[in-house]
């Protein structure tokens, strides 16, 4: 039987009435199905279900706009179009006409929002045996955005696409979801969908090989002596850890991302390409393109301070560039550094060091005595 | 004993880098180098926090322990919140809902009948 498949990506779910957000299903403007989870797109590894069920034509009609991410999601074994987000449910109409025309007998034509864990077969039985020209499948929450077409009923297809996979011209029974499904609304979804993974809720498997019992690492990781590393967590292909880093709590770091001395990351992910400062304390959190999005405060901020986050130069020669540049300005820093310390070291020794003859309690009132820094720190009322 | 030394509110500025923070220190200065300073930060209005408002803010808390006084922070916005978690500089602080708190918790360590008085320690806005 040919069964194909179009997947339709960039465009965001139509909410109910009332439930809007502006920004749900993404993470600074890149749907969060091209993000990656334990190593790989979403994307990927909803087409690797599909083409493990026997669905080798496969077509993206993808809507949203180009992106790093994006660039990381695309695949040479699957046929990409781009178009505007507002062309993509007409380019999905015309893609299906095609398939149909090359011979297609069912099309699955799903918008990848959701991940959902999918029998494929079941499914395409449960098609057949209904008898219907269109399936939908539904999870318990309501509508999944995927649909068994038959190839052979055009109207009914285009009037389904028309109407974003939410409407059918004649009413047929809905294949009800049994399985993991995550529906992929907020960067909080993001890390749950890691986390259920790390619990062998999912099928996910890290992309990397596992070091140690619930450490994964993928090739390339440079990871420094002396950084801890706690199970389950995931460190991506040519990320960089500095030494004395914490990765704990099932945080996943993606690729070509650069953790700096001292800093912790406890259940968080990382999106690829970003940059960690010094002695920091990642927590509950998702981090990519200069955004933080903190799980638990329920907000998003973005960090202009490149010591603090950042994100790195997305070509392989920028980089190197961008490492040669900051190893050039290390030298003459530190040698600026280094004299300021020795002048400073100098003053120092040169002031005179005289106690005072005897105990005056009015002078001692007036002048409030000068204490080291690390003093400074102590409450006087203990933890008022 | 513990008299009416005024406890002094500072609100902070949207944004909170070098050049700002800078500006802003030089703003509360005065009163991080009274005798034993009372002092307390919004942080309701700021939107961007870096590095530099970050070692402003431990700048002046060390200023402030070295006179004996304390800096309290209040209000604090999401970013704000944040920032200080992912730099660890929220545990150096004492946080409150608002300034009014932060400002009533200087006469935390009074005996309950002085704390109860009207007239004490009314918090000036700077």
């Amino acid at each position: 039987m040919d069964v194909r498949a179009i997947l339709i990506t960039g465009v965001p779910a139509e909410l109910d009435a009332g439930a809007g957000s502006e920004s749900i299903e993404t993470f600074s403007g890149t749907p969060l199905v091209f993000l990656p989870v334990l190593g790989k797109p979403v994307l990927h590894r909803v087409i690797e279900r599909l083409q493990r069920n026997g669905i080798e034509a496969i077509t993206i009609i993808n809507g949203a706009e180009e992106s790093p991410f994006l660039t990381d999601a695309r695949r040479s074994e699957v046929k990409w179009k781009d178009f505007d987000a507002s062309d993509v449910w007409r380019a999905a109409q015309e893609e299906f006409s095609d398939s149909a025309q090359a011979g297609a007998e069912i099309v699955i034509a799903m918008r990848v929002g959701a991940y959902a864990e999918l029998d494929v077969d079941a499914l395409l039985q449960f098609h057949l045996d209904q008898h219907s020209h269109i399936t939908l499948v539904e999870a318990e929450d309501g509508p999944l955005d995927i649909a068994v077409l038959s190839g052979s009923r055009r109207n009914d297809a285009t009037f389904l696409l028309r109407n974003k996979l939410r409407k059918l011209r004649v009413s047929s029974p809905a294949f009800p979801m049994i399985g993991y499904c995550n529906r992929l609304r907020s960067a909080a979804d993001l890390r749950q969908l890691a986390l259920d993974s790390f619990a062998l809720r999912t099928t996910i498997q890290p992309d990397g090989e596992q070091v140690r019992p619930g450490v994964w690492v993928a090739p390339k990781a440079r990871i420094a002596r002396g950084v801890r590393l706690v199970a389950p967590c995931f460190v991506g292909a040519y990320t960089r850890i500095r030494g004395g880093a914490l990765i704990t709590r099932g945080s996943t770091i993606e690729h070509h991302c650069v953790i700096d001395g001292g800093s912790v990351v406890e259940n968080s992910t990382m999106l690829p390409l970003s940059y960690l400062g010094k002695g920091l304390d990642l927590m509950h959190s998702v981090v990519g393109s200069k955004k933080l999005e903190s799980l638990s405060h329920a907000a998003q901020v973005e960090i202009e301070d490149s010591s603090l986050i950042s994100m790195l130069p997305a070509t392989s020669g920028l980089r190197t560039l961008s490492h040669a540049a900051s190893l050039l300005a290390f030298v003459p820093r530190q040698i600026v550094r280094h004299a300021a310390s020795t002048k400073v070291r100098k003053s120092r020794a040169e002031e005179p060091q005289s106690a005072p003859a005897s105990f005056d309690p009015a002078v001692a009132c007036e002048v409030a005595p000068e204490r080291p820094t690390a003093v400074a720190g102590m409450r006087r009322y203990g933890n008022q | 004993m513990e008299t009416s030394r005024p406890v002094v509110v500072k609100r902070m500025p949207e944004k909170l880098n070098q050049r700002e923070s800078r500006k802003f220190f030089q703003d509360v200065q005065p009163f991080l180098t009274a005798d034993r300073p009372q002092l307390v930060f919004d942080l309701a209005q700021v939107k961007q926090l870096d590095a530099a408002g970050i070692e402003m803010l431990l700048q002046c808390v060390s200023e402030v322990m070295k006179r004996d006084g304390d800096l309290k922070l209040a209000s604090l916005s999401k970013q704000a919140e944040i920032v200080l978690e992912l730099t660890r500089t929220d545990r150096l602080f004492e946080i409150y809902e608002n300034a009014t708190e932060a400002a009533r918790s200087f006469s935390g360590f009074l005996p309950n009948a002085m704390r109860s008085m009207p007239s004490y320690q009314q918090p000036i806005a700077a």
